[in-house]
């Protein structure tokens, strides 16, 4: 009896053990190691094409020659899922990573919440070349609450239409100059875009118009919205709404085109259908980032590859958007890591950033050594874009709200539905970011 | 000489072990039960630490309100986040969707399955080379597959699409198919019945070369021949596998995730969102550990009843036929 107490208390106590060991992970309360000196190396995470279109081993390449015995290692992370792991970490006081970049500021805001990312505000950070009013407009309000600078950005966008010329041509839909006239409504967009749908019998072969209803289906409602109403807001211009005489007569133009197959729906299963399919020439228009003006440029030609403003845009601007530099608190490494921003991202590597992929330079003397015939037309657009709602809630409402959209497109539920469904969905949405 | 020793040895190995006394046996079984206890050791702390520690973990988490990003510690609720589970209009979505999926699925792997095994247990010209050529799906990454199925799908230049229009004239019968409700939840029934049938079939193959020859020699020679060998002597004779592979059914049938996170991300609309990509959204987009622990729970709760249907339904058939 007495061997057998043993052998319990030997397994109750590895039990034991083994729960402090896997509670340790989930209650940790790590040393920031505040004292410790700072280490001449850093750790950035970024998603895969991050890496590639922000030329990230560029930024590197050009830091580390600039700054002998400074390491910087870049690692992919898979999507924004993953920064859930990275959060955890950061609440139990440690991090892997020096410097994460982020798709978008909603990404970025709700880590404020537990002061887990660091205020560039309260750093020496907006000194010298990247003092703040060496970015484009009013870049820098896109990663910033209430006076909090959670993230900085890096290569602006924003929603417009794309357009393949050479499909205008065909149809006959150019101007006296060679220009594509920019529609004055949904109503003409409409037309234009059924003018180049083509069908073979009563199957469409090419839709006119593919517009991204995918996973980012809220982004380019909300941009929409802003071209054609001027705001995305109620009258207390902080709450998000779609139920506006405007934007029910879009929706109401989404679903004939939807149904008469001149807008593509391709990006509810594949959401880079649309730019994929844009790239390769394949259809005359896509709704979703700018960006791709440039991006198709070698495929499709850089003159048949340009920005044409959605209804409403010139005059309201669109949703405006970058990827923003966020840094943990727990870094222990804040001082490099910031030097690395300032002389590896925010340096001219940034220029063919922008010519080869789209995504703007933030930094106004990097901006103005772009040399393309869409830069005017996107600058416009830029300054007076908006960015989304710094919503706590707002991850649900794009993914709800997209599974609404999608319901209402092919005729599972009608407008009044629709629209019923997304304003309660907002409502009880929890709208601070803290 | 030598005959003796060997009789002796013979006689002490069939020798029955004299009966020992209450301290002799039991003092040998104590000397023997630590060092067990070692080689068990390592599997119990595999088990404690990453199987029912989670367990209870998140058995506990689904009481509370609790979003990590947020919250500094998790507030106990007690049942409010099961109660608010079967109001929530998206849960319940993913709950029917997961239920038509897995209906279809497990009739189809299940018939499939069984019917495949009953031909490969025929004696048949490349008989090996038809088993592995079955079992090949069960190698490919079911996201790889996934990807696969989701460019031969594309309406545009997929290859479905391309073989009923263009080879077979049939352009009536091109779809989008994965942005429409009913094609799109079809297509991934279809992708993971086909990812499936390979190993079921191994399963029923095995249960089929575990029939006794003598058996079905028998039934032969009584006249059981076709299809009356295989409905009253073949069929009845796998009530032990259809136990197992009922099983495996089930879970993998109401588990589904990959399919329609590669495929449709849950669309169009809500139509093939299931139950664990709902849990996933919610635990890792909105950071709700709490509600997304209680929908864990409530799915595991299912399957869980449903394997123990399952087998109480194969053990009572069982009792019937003996």
């Amino acid at each position: 009896m007495k061997r057998q107490r043993n052998v319990m208390s030997l397994m109750a106590t590895a039990s034991i053990a083994a729960m402090a060991l896997a509670g340790c992970s989930a209650t940790g309360g790590g040393d920031t190691g505040d004292a410790a000196p700072e280490s001449n190396e850093i750790t950035v995470a970024a998603q895969a094409w991050m890496v590639q279109k922000f030329h990230m081993a560029d930024m590197v390449k050009k830091f580390e020659e600039a700054n002998p015995g400074k390491t910087v290692t870049v690692v992919e992370y898979p999507d924004n899922q993953a920064l859930s792991n990275f959060a955890l970490q950061w609440s139990q006081g440690k991090s892997s990573q020096d410097l994460v970049v982020v798709d978008g500021a909603s990404v970025a805001v709700q880590f404020l919440a537990k002061d887990l990312i660091v205020d560039f505000n309260k750093t020496k950070f907006f000194e010298g070349p990247t003092a703040k009013d060496k970015f484009i407009g009013e870049t820098l309000a896109f990663d910033s609450l209430d006076g909090v600078q959670f993230a900085i950005p890096i290569g602006l966008e924003t929603y417009n239409i794309s357009a393949n010329k050479t499909y205008f041509e065909k149809a006959g839909l150019l101007d006296a100059n060679g220009d594509i006239p920019a529609p004055k409504d949904w109503n003409e967009l409409y037309d234009m875009a059924k003018a180049m749908t083509v069908k073979s019998g009563s199957t469409v072969t090419m839709p006119g118009m593919t517009i991204q209803w995918g996973p980012n289906a809220m982004s380019t409602m909300i941009a929409v919205e802003q071209a054609v109403r001027g705001s995305f807001y109620k009258s207390d211009k902080k709450t998000l709404t779609f139920d506006t005489p405007e934007m029910r007569e879009v929706l109401k133009i989404w679903k004939k085109g939807v149904d008469e197959g001149v807008f593509s729906i391709d990006t509810f299963a594949n959401k880079d259908a649309g730019r994929s399919n844009f790239n390769a020439g394949n259809i005359p228009m896509v709704l979703e980032t700018a960006a791709h003006v440039p991006e198709a440029a070698p495929t499709i030609g850089v003159d048949n590859s340009v920005v044409l403003a959605m209804p409403g845009s010139m005059e309201n601007g669109s949703y405006g958007f970058t990827a923003g530099i966020i840094m943990p608190t727990a870094s222990k490494n804040q001082n490099l890591a910031m030097k690395f921003i300032q002389e590896g991202m925010m340096s001219d590597v940034q220029v063919a950033v922008g010519l080869e992929w789209g995504k703007l330079p933030v930094i106004q003397e990097h901006f103005d050594k772009i040399d393309a015939p869409w830069k005017t037309a996107m600058y416009d657009l830029v300054k007076i874009s908006q960015p989304a709602p710094m919503y706590r809630d707002l991850p649900e409402i794009q993914v709800t709200g997209k599974q609404m959209l999608q319901d209402y497109l092919t005729g599972k539920v009608d407008l009044d539905k629709f629209i019923g469904d997304l304003e309660s969905l907002i409502d009880k949405a929890n709208k601070d970011a803290k | 000489m030598v005959t003796t020793t060997s009789s002796i040895r013979t006689a002490k190995a069939v020798q029955t072990p004299e009966p020992e006394g209450p301290s002799g046996g039991a003092r040998r079984g104590k000397r023997k039960f630590p060092v067990g206890v070692l080689f068990i050791l390592p599997a119990f702390l595999f088990i404690f630490v990453f199987m029912l520690y989670p367990l209870v973990s998140s058995g506990y988490m689904s009481l509370t309100e609790y979003n990590f990003v947020y919250d500094d510690t998790p507030k106990f609720i007690g049942l409010d986040n099961y109660f608010a589970a079967f109001q929530d209009t998206q849960f319940m979505t993913a709950l029917s969707n997961t239920f038509v999926f897995g209906i279809f699925y497990f009739v189809i792997v299940m018939v499939a399955s069984l019917a495949i095994a009953l031909l490969l247990f025929q004696k048949v010209r490349f008989n090996s080379f038809y088993r592995s050529a079955i079992f090949v799906p069960i190698v490919v990454p079911l996201s790889l597959a996934a990807l696969v199925f989701l460019w031969i799908l594309q309406p545009n230049y997929g290859l479905l699409n391309y073989f009923l229009g263009d080879v077979l004239g049939l352009h009536f019968l091109t779809q989008p198919w994965l942005s429409n409700g009913t094609t799109a939840m079809g297509s991934i029934i279809v992708l993971s019945a086909w990812a499936s049938i390979g190993f079921v079939t191994i399963l029923f193959l095995a249960g089929l070369q575990g029939i006794s020859p003598d058996t079905l020699e028998a039934a032969e020679m009584d006249g059981a021949r076709g299809l009356k060998k295989i409905f009253f002597i073949v069929l009845p004779s796998l009530r032990e596998t259809y136990i197992l592979t009922g099983t495996w059914t089930i879970i993998h049938a109401l588990k589904v995730f990959v399919e329609p996170m590669v495929m449709t991300d849950g669309g169009p609309g809500t139509s093939t969102l299931v139950v664990y990509q709902q849990v996933y959204l919610t635990a890792f987009t909105y950071f709700d550990m709490g509600y997304a622990s209680a929908m864990g729970y409530i799915l595991g709760l299912i399957i869980l009843i449903l394997v123990v249907l399952n087998f109480f339904i194969g053990r009572i058939r069982a009792g019937k036929d003996a």
